[in-house]
């Protein structure tokens, strides 16, 4: 398994791909970690990455975010391939658990930014095509309406109450349970 | 600052059709018209149901006969109050006493049936069907098949209303719109076949319908019980492997006969019941008193004949199943079945004063008895929710996708 693994990983470190971002910026990732993002894949496939993959969407500061992510998933998937062919027993079942846990909390300390990061990385995530992102993002917006009344909503997303007082009493007329 | 509003529509409804609860998509649809709007779409009603499954509200707990309101304990996650579930709007429930008995029969999306027995002298001893929205604190009063009707031990059950009256993928049942299947019952015809009669109400016509399906090569029917009822039909158990099934959303009564594998099955003390497996599929489950067996049937398609054919999927045998209690005599037992069957691939066991849940796959015995406490009649959220404030005549609910 060593001589066929190594050269995998020799192929793949190999294939570097640049991402330019709307300021310019330039960053160089492995094809493992770009191809989590489905937009800049079929770019790959289509041969248009020569001379980098301009992103005129994504700012610098949020793309060094996206790229973070995608290079701790692209491990994770490599991981898992790598043990799901190779191993089955308890043993290596159980570094997969600890792999996922870490996973996890990797996720976590990801989604802690302020809520204007927050739906930068949910245009970007969207544009670029990167579904687990797109996912996690969503779920964490989702995850911060819980429990809260209309008013706690719009203020925490600057929403601007178009409902006239009216409009509002009839709403709670109709659906009075779930107000209180 | 990036807000809300530079999020597309399309995205917007991925992060609300992630929100955690009916009440809380209530909520979040009172925020603005654009949140409205999106939320009020029946497509995206569609896509939230699919994840969400049923909204549950929680249960009723008192199965009991009642002469009090039944206690209502509302679902964690409903983020709900279970006082807007209080039964104690129904005529009289409240100071009536000891003269006025309700019993809740059963339970479908919002709706709660109950038989309502009145002892007084004046009132006649009468007794009526009762169903009622707890939300909307409404019911509707349904008068007795005959006056000798007697609801105390009669299976009734709430069935889907007219169908063309169907909204999203709410099924079509509300206050104005149900049936009530009860006084069912089996009977010999004097041609030798037998037949099963159920009385149907419908409160379109606001009147009951005799439905009448024939068994042939059958001449008595000196047995028949309630089986239970599992992923939309009633089942029950007539006699020597006659099964009669009704659809909880068509209303149609159909029957079948286990084949294979009930052999000598003895009326007085074996026993059949209904499960639903893992894989959310109806089980048949006869049970063999003496020798402790359980015989599991599983539905099997026909791809040449177009229908299904009941076949034995396993036998458990109860006798030498895995069980941690050592209370477990083995000797005295009866499936229970519970309407509150949210447990996949589990059936109940009442022995003695035990409760047990048998495992349909690892053919192990757990012992319930502090589950068969919080086991009722589950209730629904209305569904599709109310959302007819503000929302745009375009995207009224039902107008699509018919």
């Amino acid at each position: 398994m060593a001589s066929a693994g190594s050269g995998d990983e020799k192929a793949a470190a190999a294939a570097m791909i640049t991402l330019i971002s709307s300021d310019n910026e330039k960053f160089e990732v492995t094809e493992a970690t770009a191809t989590l993002s489905q937009t800049i894949r079929h770019m790959i496939e289509d041969g248009c990455t020569d001379g980098g993959v301009p992103l005129p969407n994504v700012t610098s500061k949020i793309l060094a975010r996206v790229i973070e992510y995608c290079k701790k998933h692209a491990t994770a998937a490599a991981g898992e391939e790598g043990s799901s062919s190779s191993f089955s027993d308890a043993a290596f079942l159980e570094v997969d658990r600890a792999f996922l846990e870490e996973l996890e909390e990797f996720d976590d300390a990801f989604l802690e930014v302020d809520r204007a990061t927050l739906f930068d990385l949910i245009l970007a995530a969207n544009y670029l095509d990167i579904k687990g992102l797109l996912n996690l993002t969503c779920q964490k917006v989702a995850d911060s309406v819980k429990g809260k009344t209309p008013e706690q909503i719009r203020e925490m997303y600057n929403i601007v109450n178009d409902l006239t007082p009216e409009e509002e009493a009839e709403i709670r007329r109709e659906t009075q349970w779930a107000f209180e | 600052m990036c807000t809300h509003a530079a999020i597309p529509d399309d995205i917007l409804e991925l992060i609300l059709v992630r929100l955690e609860s009916t009440a809380c998509l209530i909520r979040a649809s009172s925020t603005c018209k654009r949140w409205r709007r999106l939320i009020a779409g029946v497509g995206f009603l569609r896509r939230f149901r699919s994840i969400h499954g049923p909204p549950i509200a929680g249960t009723y707990h008192d199965s009991a006969r009642l002469r009090r309101p039944a206690g209502f304990v509302p679902s964690p996650s409903s983020g709900i109050d279970g006082r807007h579930f209080s039964l104690d709007f129904l005529p009289g429930i409240r100071d009536s006493g000891s003269s006025v008995i309700w019993t809740i029969k059963d339970t479908r999306a919002g709706l709660v049936l109950l038989a309502r027995h009145d002892r007084r002298v004046e009132a006649g001893y009468k007794q009526d069907l009762v169903v009622c929205e707890p939300l909307s604190r409404r019911y509707e009063i349904i008068a007795p098949l005959s006056r000798s009707t007697w609801y105390g031990h009669t299976n009734a059950f709430l069935l889907d209303g007219d169908s063309s009256m169907t909204v999203a993928d709410g099924g079509s049942i509300g206050l104005s719109n149900f049936k009530v299947i009860s006084r069912t019952a089996a009977s010999r015809h004097l041609d030798g076949t037998g037949g099963f009669k159920a009385a149907v109400f419908s409160s379109h016509g606001s009147s009951y319908r005799l439905e009448t399906i024939r068994i042939h090569g059958q001449s008595s029917f000196r047995y028949f019980n309630l089986m239970g009822h599992s992923k939309g039909s009633i089942y029950w158990w007539v006699q020597g492997g006659i099964v009669v099934v009704v659809d909880r959303t068509t209303a149609n009564v159909a029957s079948f006969v286990l084949r294979d594998g009930v052999e000598g099955f003895d009326d007085d003390c074996d026993k059949a019941t209904i499960a639903t497996g893992r894989d959310g599929k109806a089980r048949i489950m006869v049970g063999r008193h003496y020798s402790g067996d359980v015989k599991v049937f599983a539905a099997r398609q026909m791809l040449a004949a177009g229908g299904s054919e009941w076949v034995l999927e396993k036998t458990i045998r109860l006798h030498t199943a895995a069980t941690p209690s050592r209370q477990w005599q083995n000797s005295c037992w009866r499936f229970s079945w519970e309407p509150d069957c949210q447990r996949k691939g589990i059936v109940f066991i009442g022995s003695g004063r035990l409760f047990l849940a048998l495992d349909l796959d690892s053919e192990t015995i757990e012992d319930e008895s502090a589950l068969k406490l919080k086991l009722g009649y589950p209730l629904e959220l209305p569904w599709p929710p109310v959302l007819r404030a503000c929302t745009q005549p375009g995207t009224d609910l039902g107008d699509h996708d018919r």
